[in-house]
Parts: structure tokens; C-alpha cells; sequence
């Protein structure tokens, strides 16, 4: 008991101490703005790759979908005060579903790829058609 | 005979810092809001405090690898160094120049890169970014570096001073607030320097290892200037997507262990492993080296600082 008490101790002090530091960057207005503020960022995320053939974009602007010219995907995650980008071929995507949530307007795509550090994308899009370049790739995903 | 510690040398320098750490994160928020700066943002800096609330846990828990190998090889040294002068400052040396060198290996080596990422993973420059700390680091046997100064016979005492020294030292380093030092420039590690080693640019990547001296990347070739024309962009080539502590720490790992699972031959086995970072069998993804090559092929030649 006397062993574990001062690392407790030690712990608890250093939440606190973080709980301090993190509550002051919040009061001091360190919070990140969305960055992916339209098309033209995804399309010029896609340049390097042949360009993005089809975009999807997050209506808060979070999170992005792009269907290459090359048929990879490119995925986008607003992190901080940049955009975080993954170009992928379409095995490494593990899951990908498409829905018309009947209580909401607008269409929820969820998209899981094989990579640890990227979580699922959570994507909100406006409009009620789910685009066909959407419904294609849905096709083409083998589920893991 | 382990020579006797003195007091003055019992300090654990690392933990006795943490006040001024905070202290010091606390005073360069208010710089950066007086600045208008956004080098800091709030869960990039949580996930980067979290990590260090997990590394004296990791340590706890695993710590004791390094120590018992480190003990075990001390009891076989070739002299029995005192706590004199001379060792003292021969010790600092010795420690700094391990230091590059394992510090260069967590770089070119996917094995060490796997602990090392972690710390490398924030794409902010800040105080805070200095605390984010791997857990792996007794898997990854980062403690080998310390060998060769136990085998000669360096008290584990005086190693442990100089390895705190140069921790702590590190700590006011991670920042965009401070220019260049003039002569300090040339020898020391400073705040210019590690903005280059934190950054991705191609004509920065794999530089600036040192860590209290520069002086081992001016010798061995791997420094490089940062230059005005060329700010640097922090983070890893390929960012992290999240900010959750346990995927920060062991994502590089899963990644082994993916492309282990896929392995077709011994030899992908072992560039997978111990490889640069981002080897792959058909030479398909990016490496430090291919993304320096790819950039000197499409930039102009710029005159050398």
C-alpha cells in the first residue's frame, strides 16, 4: 500500500497539472478552426496524385473523401491547425457505409480504413442523393 | 566496488524540473496569445501532456529491462571510474555522443523510429511537444546506447545525472519563440536547430540529432541550418489522423505488425523491421531518403546558408 501510494500521488498531481495547462490554452482561445473550407482544398490536396475525379466534404468541414484520377482514395482530417491526408488504394479501405439517416437531412458516409493512426472518417454531407461515385465505391470495398 | 554517489549527484534532476516545465508552458502560452501565434492548440497539447502523465507509468512497469541489463553488463566493466573531475566531463561527452548516435538510429531505423515517432508525431512546436514521450522505449531497447559507457566502467549513477542533464536541457529547446543564439550556434543545440530536427521538409528530414552539443552532427554530417526562406513544417511525413494517446503510441508497432503479417521472405521481414522508415519491398512508399530525392529534382538550386 505505502509502494503504490506515492505514484498515485504522482499521478493525481500530474492530471491536475495537465488539467491547468489544457484548461488555459482552452481560455486562452487555442482552439482549431476547421480547415477544409471547400472544394478547391481537397482538389489541391489531390493535385500531386492526377487529381480528384469526385470530392465529398464534412458540411462542418472536418473531414473530407476524394476519388482520384489514379482510382485511389485520398481521405483528409482537419487536425489542429492542419489537414492530416492519407492516399490510399481501395483494399486498404476496411469498411464503408452509406446512409440516409430518416430523422436527419443529408447523407452520413463512414469510412474505416487499415491504419491505426487514422481512425474512422464521420463524414456529414448536404442533399439527399447519395452521388454515384459514392455508391460505386461502396461496391468495391471488401469489407475486413 | 561501485564507487560511492555523492548527495549533490542523488537529485532526480528530471522529476525536480517538472515545475519549471509547466512554468515554462504556462509562459510561452501567454507569449504565443500576445503574439498572435497558434503554436499551441488545445488537443494537440492534452494529447502531448498525456503522453508524459503515461511515461513515468511505462517506466514503472518496464523500466526495470533497461536497468537490470544495464547493472548486469556494469558488473563486467573494464575500469572502476570514480566520481572525479575528469570523469565527470569525460562522462558528459561520452553521454552527448551516445545520445547522437542512438538518437540517429530512431530516425533511420524503423525498430527505434517505432518508439520515436511519438515524439515527433505533433505538428506544433511548443513546450509541450517536448513532454510528449514514447512508452515503447524499453521494448525498443533504446537503453543499449548506455552500454558501452557501463562497460568502461562509468558509475550508473553519473550516466543517470548526465542522461537527466540532457533531457531537462531539451525541454526549452521545443520552441518557435527564439531565434537564432549567435555563437551558441555552433556548438550548442538550440531552439533553431531542433525546429530544423522536428521538421518535415524534405532538405531537413534526418538532421540535427544531437542533443546538448551540435557538434557530433557537424562531425558526422548530418546538420543542416535552418534557413528564413524555408520555415520549417512540423510533424511527420505522414501525419497523424487522431489524438488519442494509445493510437499516438502504438500506431507505428500496429503498422510493423500489418506489414510483418504480409511478408513474404526473410528479407522484407528485416527491411520492415529494422529498415528506414517507410521501406517497402517494391520501393512504393517514401522514405526520408526518396522524398530528399524527389525534392532535389524538382527544386532550383538555392545557394547553401
Amino acid at each position: 500500500m505505502t509502494g503504490i501510494m506515492p505514484v498515485l500521488t504522482f499521478l493525481g498531481g500530474s492530471l491536475a497539472a495537465v488539467a491547468v495547462m489544457v484548461g488555459l490554452a482552452a481560455a486562452l482561445g487555442f482552439w482549431a478552426s476547421p480547415q477544409i473550407a471547400g472544394e478547391a482544398d481537397v482538389r489541391r490536396l489531390g493535385e500531386p496524385y492526377g487529381g480528384a475525379r469526385h470530392v465529398a466534404i464534412d458540411s462542418s468541414g472536418n473531414c473530407a473523401l476524394a476519388l482520384l484520377g489514379d482510382g485511389r482514395l485520398l481521405i483528409a482530417r482537419a487536425m489542429g491547425n492542419r489537414i492530416a491526408t492519407r492516399v490510399l488504394p481501395l483494399s486498404a479501405v476496411a469498411a464503408l457505409r452509406v446512409d440516409r439517416p430518416p430523422q436527419h437531412a443529408g447523407i452520413a458516409v463512414s469510412l474505416r480504413v487499415r491504419d491505426f493512426s487514422f481512425p474512422a472518417l464521420q463524414l456529414h454531407l448536404a442533399g439527399n442523393t447519395v452521388p454515384d461515385w459514392l455508391n460505386g465505391l461502396k461496391d468495391g470495398v471488401r469489407p475486413s | 566496488m561501485t564507487p560511492v554517489t555523492p548527495e549533490w549527484a542523488k537529485v532526480d534532476l528530471v522529476t525536480a524540473s517538472i515545475p519549471l516545465m509547466v512554468l515554462l508552458v504556462i509562459l510561452e502560452m501567454f507569449l504565443a496569445r500576445h503574439k498572435g501565434s497558434r503554436s499551441y492548440e488545445v488537443k494537440d497539447t492534452a494529447a502531448s501532456l498525456m503522453m508524459a502523465v503515461g511515461l513515468p507509468l511505462a517506466a514503472i512497469l518496464t523500466g526495470w529491462v533497461g536497468v537490470a541489463a544495464g547493472l548486469a553488463v556494469y558488473q563486467h566493466r573494464l575500469f572502476d571510474i570514480g566520481w572525479t573531475w575528469w570523469a565527470l566531463i569525460l562522462c558528459f561527452f561520452a553521454k552527448d555522443f551516445t545520445y547522437y548516435w542512438m538518437h540517429r538510429f530512431c530516425h533511420e531505423s524503423r525498430f527505434w523510429w517505432a518508439s520515436h515517432v511519438v515524439h515527433h508525431s505533433s505538428q506544433h512546436f511548443n513546450i509541450s511537444t517536448a513532454m510528449r514521450q514514447d512508452w515503447t522505449f524499453a521494448f525498443s531497447m533504446i537503453f543499449v546506447n548506455l552500454m558501452p559507457m557501463l562497460f568502461l566502467g562509468f558509475p550508473p549513477a553519473m550516466i543517470a545525472l548526465f542522461t537527466g542533464i540532457t533531457g531537462v536541457y531539451q525541454v526549452w529547446i521545443h520552441t518557435e519563440h527564439i531565434g537564432k543564439l549567435g555563437p551558441f550556434e555552433w556548438f550548442m543545440n538550440t531552439p533553431s536547430h531542433h525546429r530544423v530536427h522536428h521538421a518535415t521538409n524534405p532538405r531537413y528530414l534526418d538532421s540535427n540529432h544531437g542533443g546538448f552539443l551540435i557538434i557530433w552532427d557537424r562531425m558526422f554530417g548530418t546538420f543542416v541550418a535552418e534557413r528564413d526562406d524555408d520555415p520549417a513544417r512540423f510533424g511527420i511525413v505522414s501525419n497523424l489522423g487522431t489524438f488519442n494517446p494509445l493510437r499516438i503510441a502504438f500506431h507505428e508497432w500496429v503498422a510493423i505488425g500489418r506489414d510483418l503479417a504480409g511478408a513474404r521472405s526473410l528479407h522484407e521481414v528485416a527491411g520492415y523491421v529494422f529498415g528506414p522508415p517507410g521501406w517497402s519491398p517494391d520501393g512504393s512508399r517514401d522514405t526520408s531518403a526518396s522524398l530528399r530525392q524527389k525534392w532535389r529534382e524538382t527544386s532550383t538550386p538555392a545557394p547553401a546558408e
